[in-house]
């Protein structure tokens, strides 16, 4: 039963790998109308998401043995809600056009109609729709690895190849250790506190000349407490602090010629809340967790293993 | 309430919230993407006075399937096309000496009768000041509109062909027997073209 439970969560997991693919396809049709400045508005919810998500799910209980053995595996997925501001941005009409015009167009979670504006002598352009997304899903699987002297380890890793195209190629490692702070206390704290750091970075896509696409790094230091209410069931919260950076690189023909655009989506911060609750069974966890961030983000999964 | 059995139940309703999602992930959208394409005319200059006229004709259809032919699609699934601006540059100027010219460029149809119409007109122009560039110029209604029922004609099944004509009007220093003027240059139409196209997108939320 518990085996079956892995293999589904497994399969949406790789369901979600290799359904992205064909519409991150049309994603690359939509950046090559625009050059820098509106790739990057058009894309910065999808780049805040990729962030936010990989600074999700890192922990649930805060409880860490003293010592040893501890290892569970975990998969699980982070879901980040778009909300109406990520819907539009403001864009500028591309170089050439007369006269220059700003408008609100849809984002990469946008509106999937194009905008178009009129110019001189009854000229158009026209802004490229978006794929009109509540919101994004990542799944990844994690280990967590312990104990000693009340700290783990914590890994996540995946890498394939998902289909022919460009932006099939995905690659996420990341790695971490969270240190048990309520062991020095020993019983007076009526929770266990711990305290960690957890840093990512997930490679999207690889162009001819073998280059990433993109590249997206967080990195997340806060707090976590937790304690068991009841039986098998342990709420959890935690406060950190999160940034992550995108940079995506791409072919665009806005210009007519086909020119290499660089984007880099510089490092932002924001303070994170997690409450969530784990259900804290031998060999077995489930958890549940709402995150209140710049953007909004749920996390779900199971782990199996031993120890913690 | 033992252990396993709630292990059980747990493992179940996990599995049913998965094979769930698994089913709902993906999301049917209906997208409009912008494709930008450009067509160069180009015209080949040797006068020996300030009047001169030359054409060059634009097989349009040609082009517009080979752009859906690049992106895999019909003209089913075009929603609308336009132009967006034009720019010119001299791609070959060799002279000792710089000219300056005047004059206008029009369009018309070859296949149908429309046009013609001034797409835009150049006042002392610098060829040499040209040369390698790409340079935008103001846009008439008039040549627009000959460009933008062309583009909705080939929607509509259409096979445009259009005729651009370079009607200069002045020289200077004029051009003469012993000192024509000679060079290459290029207009290029730029235009985009919406298609709507149906995508799955994963939207588990």
């Amino acid at each position: 039963m518990v085996l079956r439970a892995g293999v589904l969560m497994l399969a949406a997991f790789a369901f979600t790998l290799f359904s992205a693919a064909p519409a991150a396809a049309q994603l690359g049709d939509q950046l090559s109308a625009y050059s820098g400045a509106n790739a990057e508005g058009y894309l910065g919810p999808l780049a805040d998401a990729l962030g936010t998500s990989l600074n999700t799910g890192i922990f649930r209980t805060a409880h860490i043995p003293r010592m040893g053995p501890l290892a569970r595996l975990e998969i699980q997925i982070m879901g980040v809600f778009f909300s109406d501001d990520d819907r539009t941005f403001n864009a500028v009409t591309e170089a050439g056009f007369s006269p220059e015009q700003r408008v609100s167009a849809p984002t990469v979670v946008g509106s999937g109609t194009a905008v178009t504006v009129e110019g001189d002598g009854g000229t158009k352009f026209s802004f490229p729709g978006g794929f009109d997304l509540n919101s994004f899903a990542l799944a990844v699987p994690q280990l967590r690895i312990g104990a000693v002297m009340g700290t783990e380890l914590v890994v996540r890793y995946f890498a394939a190849n998902v289909g022919d195209d460009d932006l099939g190629k995905i690659n996420l490692f990341g790695i971490g250790a969270r240190h048990s702070i309520s062991q020095h206390f020993g019983p007076v704290l009526p929770v266990d506190v711990a305290a960690g750091f957890f840093w990512q970075q997930l490679k999207l896509g690889e162009d001819d000349q073998g280059n990433d696409i993109i590249v997206s790094s967080a990195l997340s230091f806060g707090v976590q407490a937790s304690t068991e209410i009841v039986r098998f069931i342990v709420p959890y919260g935690g406060l950190s602090y999160d940034t992550h950076s995108t940079e995506v690189t791409y072919e665009s023909d806005a210009s007519d010629s086909e020119d290499t655009v660089n984007l880099d989506f510089e490092k932002k911060g924001t303070m994170h809340l997690t409450l969530g609750v784990m259900f804290d069974l031998p060999v077995f966890k489930a958890f549940a967790e709402y995150n209140v961030a710049s953007q909004n983000s749920v996390a779900f999964g199971i782990g199996f293993g031993f120890g913690g | 309430m033992k252990i396993t059995t709630v292990t059980a139940r747990v493992v179940l309703l996990l599995a049913g919230f998965a094979a769930l999602a698994g089913g709902c992930i993906m999301a049917d959208r209906v997208v409009e993407i912008v494709l930008n394409d450009s067509t160069c005319a180009g015209w080949s200059e040797n006068h020996t006075s300030a009047n001169y006229t030359s054409d060059a004709m634009v097989d349009y259809a040609n082009e517009l399937e080979q752009i859906l032919e690049d992106e895999d699609l019909s003209r089913e699934d075009i929603v609308s096309a336009h132009l967006v601006r034009v720019s010119y540059g001299v791609t070959e100027f060799s002279h000792t000496h710089d000219w300056t010219v005047s004059g206008s460029v029009t369009v018309r149809r070859d296949d149908i009768s429309d046009g013609p119409a001034v797409l835009f007109d150049y006042a002392s122009l610098s060829v040499e000041a040209a040369l390698g560039q790409d340079l935008p110029v103001p846009l008439q209604a008039g040549g627009v509109g000959v460009v933008n029922r062309a583009l909705a004609d080939f929607i509509e099944g259409g096979s445009p062909v259009l005729v651009f004509r370079v009607v200069n009007s002045g020289v200077v220093p004029p051009p003469s027997v012993a000192d024509p003027i000679r060079f290459d240059w290029l207009a290029c139409v730029h235009i985009q073209v919406i298609t709507s196209m149906d995508v799955e997108v994963p939207d588990p939320f």
